[in-house]
């Protein structure tokens, strides 16, 4: 099976040739160019399906690029090559990215109409970037990735010219480039220490002589990677960027902010030595999230914009991940259930905040591709026009309050139980967060489906977009109906992956 | 112990911060981030740097010390990503320009 | 495929909801079947009664749900406002005030809790 073996390299070179042959295509024709990109996100989701089936028992597969045997890291137990590693967590996370990625690949073929090739190039580099990023094994690696997504992803920002997009693409730009610099410096600050750029084997001496250097280069780590993800404070870009991005971009976009928070943990997980200093770190980013549930709670229920309003249930939803997991972090054996049960919760929830926040970024595109209008404030009364879209768009507004029983619902279940386990006042904060976030999301529903009928004429929704948008609420009723059995294929492996940081290291040296 | 390139580090960088914090004009946010971007880039040179040592080429090298040739990899790599920063960054500066008329970063359309 | 799904400390069956679920549909749909077909749908029945005074002009739109929890929450709003205004110089001062308190944990994190 030499494509197995293959696969995490394949994984990032397939988009990023497809990229730069997209320009090429785009002379055959628009058909001929829609094709390839499909194709290609078809083959590379086929890979992605392939390499989590194979770690799904808990193997591992690492790849040193450029060795002529790629299975083995270092002959000399020194490892200089660049390395990519697909465990059951890392396979699992790309495996969300690169379907997240296909459906609004899919989408955006009738959703964009004009300059396709410039926006397919810059898509399937974001979708590189995003492959690269959750697959990587080497600090300098991310650095790359993280300044391949953020530029790739700025261009699509500013896709529609408008004075307002590309305000957003600058903040973005501005922002994430100085947090990804300020992670290049933490990054150098370990190398200087260990003369190591991979990951497991600076986390294997950092756990023997932890010091104030690895303090702060840690710390800007993991700034920027929260940056990335979009915790408050730093979640200041994303209403902006969320509110101008085309509606497929988004949807992506959002996906890549969930990578940083995987590579957050990884690194977080595998590094932080000490039942003092990992019980700190993880109150404080359990703090974060608990302040980014409110903050994005309370600032959503104000907004005028839809899509804004959208942006700030983003910064909450990605709160409950960070808390969930942070409190797993905070209480450094692993030994208690409760804990074990946060951290599946929160594994559990990327998923489902990858599905049901990018399934409404898409049905919003919907909303606004059928009434014509870029502005969703003026759009009122739909449902008379179109029933079948407002019923999918219901659905998946439940399930990302996570109303039972469709998918946000089982993830958000254990969160909340396992944090009462911890502290009752967490889970009472979540919990009034959840509520509010159906709150929002009445108000949502109101303004754009109910009320007097649409004025305006509606085109119909093209096939492919209904496909898309259909496989969405499908996956969402599947896993409320069957959250065991998705817990027990891929969370229960991906969180035993994280955890096991020592197998991790010894796996890779 | 601490040397100079180090401190020269720290001064571009809190140069290139307080530049971004404190200048609203655009193209002076460009010029800080991109400053920031040199304290970084003279950090990791700086850090492979060994005294009196030659340059990393193998082909009939003498037995001495070399300086380490992968902080040189990595500055390289970082130098032209932030140029396709810079560039790109420019290039959104000009484009709000047009539409605008003006660069400074108080005047903003996405808020609250 | 058993949708019975265990938590640590219990276990949630979808099929019970969607079986209660069910009988609520029945039961309201039975109770609506019940009502008398020859109702008009048009005469103002629907509305609001103001006790025959003047009926108010209808200016409450969908921004006006949440009246009384902003009035309530002002003070809150007032400083979060203040946060998000847009000046990308801000958002990286919020940035770097991240960046700082995760140094101090990072740093002396170990030593409070020992």
């Amino acid at each position: 099976m030499s494509i197995l073996l293959h696969a995490p390299a394949l994984l990032i070179a397939i988009p990023l040739l497809a990229a730069f042959a997209s320009v090429f295509l785009n002379r055959i024709g628009k058909k001929a160019l829609s094709a390839w990109v499909v194709f290609a996100l078809l083959a590379t989701e086929a890979i992605a399906v392939l390499l989590l089936l194979d770690v799904m028992s808990g193997a591992r597969h690492v790849y040193s690029l450029g060795a002529s045997v790629p299975g083995i890291v270092s002959s000399t137990g020194f490892p200089v090559r660049i390395v990519l590693v697909g465990d059951a967590l890392s396979a699992m996370v790309v495996f969300v990215a690169i379907t997240i990625a296909l459906l609004a690949g899919i989408f955006s073929t009738k959703f964009i109409e004009e300059g396709k090739e410039k926006f397919y190039s810059l898509f399937l580099l974001l979708t590189a970037g995003m492959a690269g990023l959750s697959l990587t094994g080497d600090f300098f690696t991310m650095f790359v990735f993280l300044e391949m997504l953020s530029i790739s992803s700025a261009g699509l920002i500013a896709f529609f010219r408008e004075g307002t997009s590309f305000e957003a693409a600058f903040k973005y730009m501005v922002v994430s480039s100085i947090g990804i610099l300020f992670l290049l410096f933490g990054v150098g600050l370990l190398y200087g220490k260990y003369g190591f750029l991979n990951i497991a084997a600076v986390a294997s001496m950092a756990a023997m002589q932890f010091s104030f250097i690895d303090g702060v280069a840690l710390a800007l780590i993991s700034a920027a990677l929260l940056l990335k993800s979009g915790a408050v404070p730093a979640h200041l870009w994303k209403p902006d960027v969320y509110q101008k991005a085309p509606a497929p971009v988004v949807a992506v976009l959002l996906t890549s902010g969930l990578v940083g928070v995987y590579l957050l943990f990884r690194i977080l997980f595998m590094i932080v030595p000490g039942a003092g200093i990992s019980q700190a770190v993880g109150s404080l980013i359990a703090g974060i999230g608990l302040v980014s549930i409110f903050v994005g709670v309370t600032m959503a229920l104000k907004q005028e914009s839809l899509r804004r309003l959208m942006g700030y249930a983003a910064v909450a939803e990605t709160g409950y991940i960070l808390l969930a997991i942070g409190t797993a972090l905070s209480v450094a054996s692993f030994a208690s259930v409760f804990s074990m049960n946060a951290l599946m919760g929160g594994i559990f929830h990327i998923i489902n905040d990858a599905i049901d926040l990018g399934f409404l970024f898409l049905a919003i595109g919907a909303v606004s591709y059928v009434a014509k209008t870029d502005n969703l404030s003026e759009i009122k009364g739909l449902a008379h026009k179109a029933p079948g879209l407002s019923v999918i768009f219901l659905i998946g507004l439940l399930a990302i309050s996570g109303m039972p029983p469709l998918n946000g619902f089982a993830s958000k279940l254990m969160i909340f139980e396992s944090l009462y386990f911890f502290s009752p006042l967490l889970s009472i904060v979540a919990l009034l967060g959840s509520m509010a976030m159906l709150a929002i999301f009445v108000k949502v529903f109101a303004s754009i489906f109910l009320g007097p009928a649409f004025k305006g004429t509606v085109r119909k929704l093209p096939r492919r977009m209904a496909f898309v948008l259909l496989c969405f609420v499908l996956t969402m009723i599947l896993i409320g109906f069957f959250p065991g059995l998705v817990v027990d294929l891929l969370v229960e492996p991906a969180a035993a992956a994280l955890t096991s940081s020592c197998s991790y290291i010894g796996g890779i040296l | 112990m601490i040397s100079l390139p180090f401190i020269a580090v720290v001064v571009l960088i809190a140069f290139g911060l307080a530049t971004v914090l404190f200048r609203k004009n655009m193209i002076k946010i460009v010029m800080g981030v991109s400053v920031i971007g040199s304290g970084v880039n003279l950090l990791l040179v700086s850090l492979g740097y060994r005294e009196s040592a030659i340059a990393p080429i193998f082909t009939s090298a003498e037995t001495t010390l070399m300086v380490l040739p992968t902080p040189q990899a990595l500055t390289l790599t970082s130098i032209v990503i932030s140029m396709a920063v810079t560039a790109l960054m420019l290039a959104l500066a000009v484009q709000i320009y047009r539409h605008y008329g003006s660069l400074s970063t108080e005047k903003r359309r996405l808020k609250e | 495929m058993n949708p019975l799904f265990e938590t640590a400390s219990g276990f949630w069956n979808p099929v019970f909801l969607f079986v209660a679920l069910s009988l609520a549909l029945i039961i309201a749909i039975a109770i609506r079947s019940r009502g008398n077909k020859t109702a008009k749908k048009t005469g103002g029945q629907g509305l609001a009664f103001f006790s025959g005074n003047v009926e108010p002009e209808q200016n409450i739109a969908a921004g006006n749900l949440y009246w009384g929890f902003f009035e309530s929450m002002k003070p809150y709003y007032d400083v979060v406002k203040k946060m998000h205004n847009g000046i990308v110089n801000d958002y990286v001062f919020w940035f770097v005030l991240l960046l700082i308190v995760l140094i101090v944990t990072f740093v002396f994190g170990g030593m409070a809790w020992v």
